[in-house]
This record gives structure tokens, C-alpha cells and sequence, in this order.
């Protein structure tokens, strides 16, 4: 079963390219993409990274689903603050009186502890921002473990000198994803054979029903925690230094690489402090 | 010859539990041999080989008593990181011992932990690859390796780390019985290859293939050793054989049918033993000629078959199934299957031939990628049926009982599929009460059910799924991880149901539960419909069924590898070979 959040490999450009590199790229992308609201510098970002993602093959059918959970997940979150930016001094990119233009005012400006809320031009930027900045972050994450096999994820860290937990914790998570995705199919097959089903319009019941779901899903976590920490010290895992499986020579495109997201980075930095690049 | 392990006066008592589960165990294992330790399951055997590595007590918390040596090295306050560069464990699930998302790098796993130069890693990575057959394996992802494939891949690992001494808990208990060979075969080279002593638990399913290949037994039960030696001899003691309820080898099943079997100093456990075992009664009773048909087996029983019945309980037209991976998987292809109601079938095939995903397509849990296909069940479409009513005409017993379990008791656990049907509460606990009878187990009906052992959890998901009285019931491994007597138990039980009139479909890789059990047998190889007839038409065409990894029972090979002397290709009980002998013998004497 094809999983979201897993390697594959693919004889790619970006699957070819030194792990640090990699991290860097997509941690740009994942940073910056996830830090600036302003739609004009993030769909571009999302673009470029699109088009990244379509060179090193990404299934990108695999992720809409967890894109649009997200995305409802966020809105629920986050999409009431869009209501609550009414005060042009809000706005340090946009034009403020263009931003805070009212468009349906929900409550005036003497309203206790709220003040005014209203439906501006700048709230409906920050509810476009919303979906673009999470899918810069959930895409570029993808991107990194899709090209990024375990073993580079590792030597990377303890290239990085991470303590031996850190390496550890992130090596089963990562084999953990598909392996729980994968359970959690074959539970639901065999609870719907029981006549088990999640269809109810009561909150809570519906929450009750997930039980059937969770309570073999719990049983089955654990012995798979136990068996690959198990697998792991079995096959000399916390020994002592571990080799790292990939050199970590450079090549060109690799350096180039590096040295454009280093110079990006820190023109970003600047921009934001300086001109409140990415704000509204 | 040194001991490569050796314990003295171990005790071993996990936390929380009230009883030992190794008790005053004293052993001593020859270097360079293949030991294997034989028991049902709870005989103490993985508690043991965890003891040798130190996983318990360093990662399972248990008290630990007496002295253990492995490869000269004292146990004891000994990490298991340090000890696997002596002795490695190679566990029976190999989906949850893979730690990478590659093969090579899961083969890596091991050496780059030891910090080896990586020069040294990747030469010692390919080799390893190549030792088990899986070069070109080196960049899959190994989930999407056969189980077969998967074992090997962590045998790879282990070989990997050349330590002197490697233990296979189970290592074939989830494989097809090629893909057993083969991983029984890189064994052996390993052993004889490098010199490794290789340590092997079993509980009884796989005892044929084991026996093959070990050259030394212990024969545990509740904790201890109460028996060693050679194979043939430990199984010349019949009476603890039946005490610890464990399924000997099909052609020492026959010898101890054998009126001289008392006389026998060493049992027949391997196929060309017992083929010795046979060949020296037919030249005592002055059967010389070995072209003379043996008499009376003309009159052996043929299959009972089962009459065609209006509605078919199962049809099934040019099902196709494509799974969209890169590259796709074409794991249907143009299936056209039809089964009469009330019949028995067993589903045969290597691993990823289909078996898995066509049973799927029956319940509905998977689609048919194909518009023009048609799956019908007890008369209902499928695809069309909704669920709560389908699951009434066919049912599933998944291959891992716990995913159906999650009620406090056994009676909710029994009751929870007639009530999510809808059915009142009076109704849903009589058909609770009788599946739970069913499989012997009412009377725990209020006792709690999460944390029963592997044994009791089948019975009751089988419980469970009785309850909703399915008229096709669809059995994956039924009696996968279960110890002998409570295989006999599931398959009693499933016999019963079907003599009540309802179809069972069996998926599974035990080649004798399927000539004993199934009135017809469905080979998929690749997809496709291989072989499809009486398991006397499958298992007589050994050449054939090789073709999709399969090979007929023990018994069957034994009686064809004597076809010279007149014995017929399709016996499929050591009953039914033990009759022709007899039979034969003395029709040979008297003539």
C-alpha cells in the first residue's frame, strides 16, 4: 500500500543530492514558507516547490487527503484571527487603508476585550495565507523524506553530533509512519466486517466509536515499539559512534546549492527584519 | 568440540509473573552446529534466545538466575549492543526487525553501528545480499518484498555482522514452503560456509523443514529441556512427543504407526530417511521388484465432491486489481472463479501470488480496477451490496486476531458484531453464546479477554466472527503461530461449520492442513489461476505446483519419490500411506 511520508527511490536530481543539502533546501523551504504569511512571497515558494517535487516524483495524490485535513484543522485554528485584524496598524507590507478596508463589520470598535472585528481585504489575504504557508510546510517535510532515505536522515545526525536518543527517536518514528498507516488499514477492514462503522452525527459518539479503531491499534503500537527497539540493540544500535553510511563529499551542484540557500537565507532574514518581508 | 553457548542451573522469571519461564535450564550447544530447540508455543524458547543476547533483562525487564556463556563471553551485565557482535537474533516477524527504508542500508544497519570503515560496510553489505539470493535487491523499499524475501533481507542483516553465533527464532513460520528452503538453504551455507553456529526455535509447524537441516535437538517444555540428542533419536521418545502435544514429522507420524516402530533405535524425521525407513520393510517382506504395482490401491477412497448447487455460494468474473504504485502492480488478472455452497477450499500460493487481495475482493474491501468485473456472493453483487448486509453472506478471520479485539469480555468481544448489525440484545447474545461455545470457550463469557494469549485470542476472534453466522467464511492462516493442538482445535471447528452448510475459503501455506481439511484446492501464481482441482489432481503434480514455490506434504513427496514400487503420486495422509504399505506388504508376503 503506498504510504504519504516515505522514500522512494527515484534516480532524481534531488534524490542524487548530498543529505545536508537536501536538509537545507527543504528546511528553507520549510522554514520561510511556514514563517511568512504574505500570499505574493508563498505561492511563489509553493510553485518553485511544486515544481521540485514533480522532478524528484513525489505522488503528490498521496498527500491531498492529509492536505485538506490540515487545512480544515488550520482553518478551525487559526481562521477565527482573520476577523481580528481589523486595525490597520496591522498591516506593515500592505497598503493599511487598502487592508483595512471593511468589508461586513462584525463588532464595533468600543466592543469589550475584542474591539472591532470585520471581514477586511487584509482578512481575506490572512485566510488565502492560511492553506499556502501549511502546504509550504507539509510539502516540503514530504519532499525531504520522499528523496531522503532513513539511513542518510541518520548519518546526517549524527554527523550533526545529535545525541544518541535523538538519533534513535527519529529513526523509528520514521520507519514507524508507514508501518502504523499500514496497520491502521487492516484494523479498519476487520472492524467493518464486524459491522463497526464511524457514521453518526453526534460528536461524542463518534468519539466513543473510535475505540473498536484505537484499542488494537494500541496493542499493535507497542509490540512494534518493543520489537524494533528490540531489533535495534540486537543489531548493536548505542554500541558507540556509528559510520556514516553516505561520504559526505560534496559535489558542485551540491555546493552551489548550499551556498544559494545560505545567501537566500540571509536575505530573508534581513528583508524580514528590515522591510517586513512575508508579513501582510 | 567447545561450546559456542552454554548455560548452567538459568532461571529466568519475568517481571510481574508468578511463575518462572525457564526454570534450572543446564545446555550446552556445540560450535558449529545447527541446534534446534523444539516446543509449543509458551515452552519458553524466545525467552531463552532473548536470555543469550541479553535483551532480557537489559530490555525485558525479568530476574535472571545461573550463568550463561556465549562465544566465551560471560552474559551477565552484559548490553546487548555489545553482545551482538557475538550472537544475533533473528526474529519471526520480519516486517518488524527491517529498521530502514532500503535493503542495502537495512543490511548496513548492523556494521555501521559497529563503526566499521564504510569501505568495509558495503563490501560486507554486498555480500551478504549476494549470500541470500538478493542481489539487486540493494535499493527496494522492503515493504514491498515478498515475506519471503523480507526473512532473507534480515538474515542479510544479521550475516552482516558475521557473528559467530546467529538465532532464528521461528525463521520460516511466515513463509511459503520454497521461500522455506530457501531461507533454510542460506542457513545452512551460512553454517557451513563461515562455521556459525545456528540456533533455531520452533513450536511444531515447521518441524519437517527444520529437520532437514539441524543436526542436534532439545526438546523443551514449561521452561525446561526434557529431551536431547539427534533428531531421529528425540523423537523416538513418543511419549513426550504427546506429552508436549507437538506435531512430529509426517514420515515419523508413519513410522509410529509401523507395528515395528518399537524396535527403532532412531525415528525417520527427513524425507530421505524415511524413505530408507520404507524401502527396508517392502525388501523384508521380499517385495525385490521394485516394478511391481503394490496391490490394494485400487480401492482407495477418492475426495468426496461436492454436488453443484443452483446458486454458487461464490462467483467471481475477470477480476482484475492494479495497485497504483510506481511501478504498478498488476496483482489480479482476469480472475474466473466459481465455488459451490457447502464446499471446502483451500487458497494456495507464494507469497504476493494474490491469495490476500482476491479474498479481500470477496468481502468488498478491496475493488476490482476492471468495470466489466463481476464478484457475486450467495447471490449478492459485491460491489453494490452495502457492508452490514454483506458481512451477513461472508465473513473474514483475519490472519492476526488481535486487529479484531477490543472489548473488555469475551462475551462483549462475542456480542459487539450481531448488535453493530442491529440485532436486539436478547438475539445477539444467544448467537454470542453459541459461536463462543462453539470454540469452547463459554466459559469465560465474563472474564476479561484483553492480554489472553495468542491461543485463546484465535478461538475467540473465530468466536467472534461465527456469531454473525456468515454463509462463506474466508479463513487467512487460521492456524498461523498456533501450537498443533490448537490448530487441531480451529480446524475441528472449522470442519463443523462447514458441515452445517456453509462454504470455507482457507488461505494458507501449511500444504498438509490443506490435504487433510480442503475437498478442493485454488493455486494462484502471479495473479492467475494455476492449478485448480481435488487436492489429490494439485499435490500429483509436484513439477507444476513447484512452478508457483509450492510442493505437496511430506507424505505426498515420500510416496512419489517411491513411485517405482508401485505407490501412487496423490496419497495424502500418513494414514492413508501407513494402509497402502501395510496393504501392500502383506499381499506381497502372502503372494
Amino acid at each position: 500500500m503506498a504510504v504519504p511520508f516515505h522514500y522512494e527511490y527515484h534516480n532524481t536530481v534531488f534524490h542524487n543530492l548530498n543529505p545536508l543539502a537536501k536538509l537545507l533546501l527543504f528546511s528553507w523551504f520549510m522554514f520561510f514558507g511556514g514563517l511568512y504569511l504574505d500570499p505574493r512571497i508563498t505561492v511563489p515558494m509553493l510553485v518553485a516547490l511544486l515544481a521540485i517535487l514533480h522532478v524528484a516524483r513525489l505522488p503528490l495524490a498521496r498527500y491531498r487527503s492529509i492536505l485538506l485535513v490540515a487545512t480544515v484543522a488550520t482553518m478551525l485554528g487559526r481562521g477565527y484571527h482573520s476577523i481580528l485584524i481589523a486595525d490597520p496598524a496591522m498591516y506593515k507590507a500592505y497598503p493599511q487603508g487598502w487592508a483595512s478596508t471593511l468589508l461586513v463589520e462584525l463588532t464595533g470598535p468600543d466592543f469589550p476585550i475584542l474591539g472591532r472585528t470585520a471581514i477586511t481585504y487584509g482578512s481575506l489575504l490572512y485566510l488565502t495565507a492560511l492553506p499556502v504557508q501549511l502546504a509550504n510546510v507539509v510539502l516540503s517535510v514530504a519532499g525531504l523524506l520522499h528523496t531522503t532515505s532513513l539511513g542518510d536522515i541518520v548519518s546526517v545526525l549524527s554527523r550533526l553530533r545529535a545525541p544518541f536518543p535523538v538519533t534513535f527517536m527519529s529513526s523509528v518514528s520514521l520507519r514507524f509512519v508507514p508501518l502504523i498507516v499500514e496497520h491502521i488499514e487492516s484494523i479498519k477492514r476487520a472492524q467493518s466486517l464486524r459491522g463497526w462503522s464511524m457514521e453518526t452525527r453526534n460528536p461524542i459518539r463518534k468519539v466513543m466509536l473510535l475505540r473498536p479503531l484505537l484499542v488494537p491499534l494500541a496493542r499493535r503500537i507497542v509490540r512494534a515499539v518493543d520489537t524494533l527497539t528490540m531489533s535495534a540493540k540486537n543489531r548493536a544500535m548505542g554500541l558507540g559512534p556509528v559510520t556514516p553510511l553516505v561520504s559526505f563529499e560534496f559535489a558542485r551542484r551540491d555546493r552551489l546549492i548550499c551556498a544559494l540557500v545560505v545567501v537566500v537565507s540571509t536575505l530573508c532574514i534581513y528583508a524580514t527584519f528590515v522591510w517586513n518581508f512575508g508579513s501582510l | 568440540m567447545p561450546a559456542a553457548v552454554s548455560a548452567r542451573q538459568l532461571t529466568v522469571t519475568h517481571l510481574h509473573a508468578r511463575k518462572p519461564a525457564l526454570r534450572e535450564l543446564s545446555f550446552a550447544v556445540a560450535s558449529g552446529s545447527i541446534t534446534c530447540f523444539l516446543g509449543q508455543v509458551g515452552a519458553g524458547k524466545s525467552t531463552l534466545f532473548k536470555a543469550l543476547n541479553g535483551l532480557i533483562p537489559t530490555v525485558v525487564p525479568a530476574k535472571v538466575d545461573g550463568q550463561i556463556t556465549v562465544a566465551g563471553q560471560n552474559v551477565h551485565g552484559k548490553d546487548t549492543a555489545f553482545l551482538a557482535q557475538f550472537i544475533t537474533l533473528v526474529f519471526d516477524d520480519p516486517v518488524l526487525q527491517i529498521v530502514s527504508l532500503t535493503a542495502e542500508e537495512d543490511v548496513a544497519f548492523g556494521p555501521a553501528n559497529m563503526n566499521l570503515p564504510r569501505e568495509e560496510i558495503w563490501s560486507r553489505v554486498h555480500a551478504a545480499l549476494e549470500r541470500v539470493g538478493l542481489a539487486g535487491f540493494e535499493k527496494r523499499d522492503p515493504r514491498t518484498m515478498s515475506g519471503g524475501e523480507q526473512q532473507l533481507l534480515a538474515v542479510a542483516g544479521a550475516l552482516a555482522m558475521r557473528p559467530s553465533i546467529i538465532a532464528f527464532d521461528e525463521p520460516v513460520a511466515m513463509l511459503d514452503p520454497i521461500g522455506k528452503q530457501r531461507v533454510l538453504q542460506a542457513i545452512r551455507e551460512l553454517n557451513e560456509q563461515y562455521g556459525t553456529t545456528v540456533l533455531i526455535a520452533e513450536s511444531g509447524t515447521d518441524v519437517e523443514a527444520v529437520c532437514e537441516f539441524a543436526d542436534y535437538l532439545f526438546l523443551m517444555d514449561k521452561g525446561g529441556i526434557i529431551a536431547e540428542g539427534k533428531p531421529g533419536a528425540v523423537f523416538c521418545r513418543r511419549d513426550l512427543i504427546e506429552l508436549t502435544k507437538l506435531k512430529a514429522p509426517q514420515v515419523t507420524r508413519l513410522a509410529y504407526q509401523l507395528e515395528s516402530s518399537e524396535a527403532l533405535r532412531t525415528m525417520p524425521t527427513t524425507l530421505g530417511e524415511g524413505r530408507e525407513l520404507v524401502l527396508g520393510l517392502l525388501q523384508d517382506s521380499e517385495c525385490s521388484s521394485p516394478h511391481t504395482p503394490l496391490r490394494g490401491i485400487e480401492s482407495r477412497p477418492s475426495a468426496p465432491l461436492v454436488a453443484s448447487t443452483p446458486r454458487p455460494a461464490v462467483e467471481v468474473k475477470n477480476l482484475h486489481h492494479v495497485f497504483p504504485t510506481d511501478p504498478p502492480v498488476h496483482a489480479l488478472r482476469g480472475i474466473q472463479l466459481t465455488l459451490e455452497a457447502g464446499d471446502f477450499v483451500a487458497l494456495l500460493g507464494q507469497n504476493g501470488s494474490g491469495k490476500t487481495t482476491l479474498a479481500l475482493h470477496l468481502v468488498g474491501m478491496e475493488k476490482p480496477t476492471n468495470p466489466d468485473a463481476a464478484v457475486v456472493i450467495d447471490g449478492l453483487e459485491v460491489q453494490s451490496t452495502p457492508l452490514p448486509k454483506l458481512v451477513r453472506s461472508v465473513n473474514y478471520l483475519f490472519q492476526n486476531p488481535s486487529d479484531q479485539l477490543f472489548c473488555e469480555t469475551f462475551g462483549e468481544e462475542v456480542t459487539f458484531g450481531p448488535r453493530a448489525l442491529g440485532l436486539a440484545g436478547n438475539e445477539a447474545e444467544s448467537l454470542g453464546r453459541e459461536a463462543i461455545r462453539a470454540v469452547g470457550l463459554e466459559h469465560l463469557w465474563n472474564e476479561f479477554s484483553l492480554g489472553a494469549d495468542r491461543s485463546t485470542e484465535t478461538l475467540l476472534s473465530l468466536a467472534s466472527v461465527l456469531s454473525m453466522r456468515p454463509r462463506v467464511l474466508i479463513a487467512d492462516e487460521p492456524t498461523g503461530g498456533l501450537d498443533y493442538s490448537t490448530a487441531q482445535s480451529v480446524m475441528q471447528i472449522l470442519e463443523q461449520y462447514n458441515r452445517m452448510g456453509n462454504t470455507i475459503i482457507m488461505i494458507t501455506h501449511d500444504m498438509e492442513l490443506a490435504a487433510q481439511h480442503a475437498r478442493r484446492i485454488v493455486v494462484l501464481r502471479e495473479g492467475e489461476i494455476w492449478m485448480d482441482g481435488t487436492p489429490q489432481d494439485v499435490f500429483s503434480k509436484p513439477e507444476r505446483l513447484a512452478q508457483t514455490r509450492l510442493s505437496p506434504p511430506q507424505i505426498t513427496r515420500l510416496a512419489q519419490s517411491l513411485a517405482e514400487w508401485g505407490f501412487p503420486s496423490d496419497v495424502l495422509s500418513v494414514d492413508e500411506f501407513a494402509r497402502i504399505l501395510q496393504t501392500g506388504r502383506s499381499d506381497k508376503s502372502g503372494a
